[in-house]
Formats: structure tokens, C-alpha cells, sequence
């Protein structure tokens, strides 16, 4: 089936019967329907989801969101220390201009160099390493936020080297806490699963969901 | 906003989920018999659990960071106060000591009076040579890795072997910091 002209609610003819694993409540993306099957295989819903076309995202495929009241937060990336993209989310992002390993690579050299650069300017250092020589991830000042007139970008590293980027409604205020929350959460879904590679992009649906769920209570 | 205190070992040992002590020692002695069984060689063991304390250590860090809101230490000395402190209270439920700094300040001793994990343990006449707890330096060396600090870890007293303590030496080979990783042709 084409599943482009996804708007008949006929769920037989989306191929419901083909839900494998049908759980409790669980959501199941078929297609192009949303259907929430109960314990019994009895299909209680099935409704098209939001048919935005978006570009097959290798790193991290978000489902497509509708951007409720109380959905703060733009985009959320998560970077390892050596530039691996291990967690992109999109909740809300009309204007795309380059492609995700584009993207990604610049997001992460733009707080490379930010990061340098606040650390040489700051003026309560005493010692300051050339401009250009790397630092250690941690040492010095660190820069944790930016605003524009659009939206505001909050910035957490580790000094495992783990960074953590939120790119939210430009009136947020001051999310370290929040981040510092986000880290926990990737310490509990994704360092303690011990079928996770350290280092590799996470694939896990629990986390997103968490993350997901956890972002959109921010104010 | 001030920066927010690490907080001691103490108070995240007794936040974090424990379990029995027994279920754990017993469970690292079965993976340590399995090793003797399956490679015969105790060299060959010893380099084993270096290596799985290693994989462990490189998970661990991260843990670690996020519990117990510690910044980045200001030097070698500071890291290894931490490791003993605030590492070994959170995951063993032991708080270590260190000792015997040399002149650089790039070579400690961390000493361990009690490990849960040889509670029980006698090596019997075959396994000589063995570092029965091979895993926690292989863990050190993994976390420090991390944080962007070459080590290297060796066992200078064991219990196991007739000494009154455990000693591990960590020894800080460099400091790697963080380069840019693409290419600039890219």
C-alpha cells in the first residue's frame, strides 16, 4: 500500500489485522495510522497521524509531534566527545536548511569554538592557553547559554565530554538544572543498558519517549 | 547561580539502589571462576578483567558524573581524592585512602583496608599469579580514560596474597585534551 493518502480512518484497510506483539495500550505506527490496540488484539482507536514529509533522519527518526500549548523546547541534541551525534529530537523546527550530518557538524563546532572562546576571554582567568590549543572538557569557564531574539540555546558538558544542547522558546529561563536532569536520563536508559555500544548513535525508544515527555513538562 | 556542592560519598551511597552483598561478591567470584575455567591461563585471566573492568569503568564515569554533581577536578590530586572518597563510598560502599604521592604528583596509591569483593575468597595453590580483583583497576583506568587521563594501574599489596591491605598505584601517564574532531576539509 501507498500510504501517502492517509486519511480514511479504515483501519482493515491500513492492515490492522497485521499489528504483530499487540500489548496493552501500546501505540503501534502502521503505516500511516496511529492505532491503539488493548490486550485483547481489539483495535479502540485508529486515527491518521500528522503526515508531515520529513527527509529520513539517520541519526535518531523522531515521529512527527503536534506542537501542543505546553511544547517549549525546539531541538535537542546530544554530542559524545568526538562529534558522534548520539541523539537528535525535533519537536518543532519549520525552517530546515541543511542536511542532518551538516547540521550536526555544525551545531558541534559552533560550541567547540564557543567554548574556546569564552574560556580565552574570560577576564577572572588567570592563565590563559593560546587561542586555538584545545582545553580539557570542564576546566575553565564554561559558557551554558545563548539567546537571539528567536530562541535561546542551553548548553551542558560533562567532563566525560558527553554535551548536551536545548534549543527552546527564547523567554525560557535558566535550564542547567533541566539538562543536568537530561544527562541523568541518558545515564539510566542508555549507559546502564549494556546492549548499547559507548559511543554509537542511541536507538532507544524508551529514552526518547522519556526525554520526549520530560521536555514538553518544561516551561 | 553558585555552583552546586559535589555531594559526599556518604549521601549518594545512601541514595543509590544497593543490593545484597553477599548476591555480589558470590556473583563476581562465579564470573571469576568462569574466566579460570574458560582461559586456564591466569595471565590470561588478569588481562581478561582488566578488560571488563575497563568496559565497565568507560559506562561508570558517566554515573558517576551525573550522582554526584563533582566538577572537573583542578589536578591530579584532586582526582584521585575524588576516586577514593566519593567513587568508592558510592559503588563499593568502601571509602579507600590515598598515599604515597611521588614529587610530580602523578603517581598515588589508593589503599582499600576492606573489599567486598573478596569477602569469602581464598586462592588456593593453582591460582597464584592471580589479581583476584583485576576489575577495579581495569575500572579506574577505564573512567579516567573519560576524563581525558591516560593511567595506568597496577596492584602493589593484595590480601589475597598474605598482605594486610589492598594497594592499587595509579599512575597518571598524560592528559589528553580534546581535539576537534572533522576535518577541516569537510
Amino acid at each position: 500500500m501507498a500510504g501517502t493518502n492517509a486519511v480514511d480512518f479504515n483501519h482493515r484497510q491500513h492492515g490492522a489485522q497485521q499489528c504483530k506483539n499487540v500489548a496493552d495500550m501500546r501505540c503501534r505506527y502502521l503505516y500511516d495510522c496511529r492505532i491503539w490496540a488493548a490486550k485483547n488484539g481489539r483495535i479502540l482507536l485508529c486515527y491518521p497521524r500528522n503526515y508531515v514529509k520529513k527527509p529520513p533522519s539517520l541519526i535518531s527518526p523522531s515521529p512527527p509531534v503536534p506542537t501542543a500549548s505546553g511544547n517549549n523546547a525546539y531541538m535537542l541534541y546530544i554530542f559524545n566527545r568526538n562529534g558522534v551525534c548520539l541523539l537528535y529530537r525535533e519537536w518543532n523546527r519549520p525552517l530546515k536548511t541543511l542536511n542532518s550530518q551538516q547540521d550536526h557538524k555544525l551545531m558541534f563546532g559552533l560550541l567547540f569554538s564557543l567554548k574556546s572562546l569564552t574560556a580565552k576571554m574570560d577576564p577572572t582567568c588567570v592563565d590563559k592557553g593560546n587561542l586555538g590549543v584545545p582545553q580539557l572538557p570542564g576546566q575553565g569557564c564554561s559558557f551554558h547559554s545563548f539567546r537571539t531574539n528567536t530562541y535561546k540555546l542551553s548548553f551542558m558538558e560533562s567532563p566525560s565530554g558527553i554535551k548536551i544542547i536545548l534549543v527552546t522558546h527564547p523567554r525560557t529561563g535558566d535550564l542547567r538544572e533541566s539538562l543536568k536532569y537530561i544527562y541523568n536520563l541518558y545515564v539510566e536508559y542508555v549507559v546502564k543498558n549494556p546492549l548499547y555500544s559507548p559511543g554509537t548513535p542511541v536507538r532507544c525508544e524508551l529514552f526518547d519517549t522519556t526525554v520526549d515527555q520530560y521536555v514538553r513538562g518544561l516551561g | 547561580m553558585a555552583p552546586v556542592a559535589p555531594r559526599s560519598g556518604d549521601a549518594i551511597f545512601a541514595n543509590v539502589e544497593r543490593v545484597n552483598a553477599e548476591l555480589f561478591t558470590l556473583t563476581y567470584g562465579a564470573i571469576v571462576r568462569q574466566l579460570l575455567t574458560d582461559l586456564e591461563e591466569v595471565e590470561e585471566v588478569n588481562k581478561q578483567l582488566d578488560q571488563m573492568g575497563y568496559n565497565i569503568g568507560v559506562r561508570l564515569v558517566d554515573e558517576f558524573l551525573a550522582k554526584s554533581n563533582v566538577s572537573r577536578c583542578v589536578d591530579f590530586k584532586e582526582t584521585a581524592e575524588v576516586i577514593a572518597k566519593v567513587g568508592f563510598k558510592m559503588f563499593l560502599g568502601v571509602t579507600a585512602s590515598v598515599s604515597n604521592w611521588d614529587a610530580e604528583g602523578t603517581t598515588c596509591s589508593i589503599i582499600l583496608e576492606d573489599n567486598p569483593l573478596v569477602d569469602f575468597v581464598e586462592l588456593p595453590d593453582t591460582c597464584q599469579g592471580l589479581y583476584y580483583c583485576n576489575i577495579l583497576s581495569g575500572v579506574i583506568r577505564g573512567a579516567l580514560e573519560m576524563v581525558s587521563m591516560k593511567t595506568e594501574v597496577t596492584w602493589l599489596r593484595d590480601m589475597l596474597r598474605g598482605d594486610d591491605a589492598f594497594e592499587l598505584q595509579v599512575k597518571l601517564l598524560k592528559q589528553v585534551p580534546e581535539e576537534y574532531p572533522y576535518k577541516d576539509d569537510e
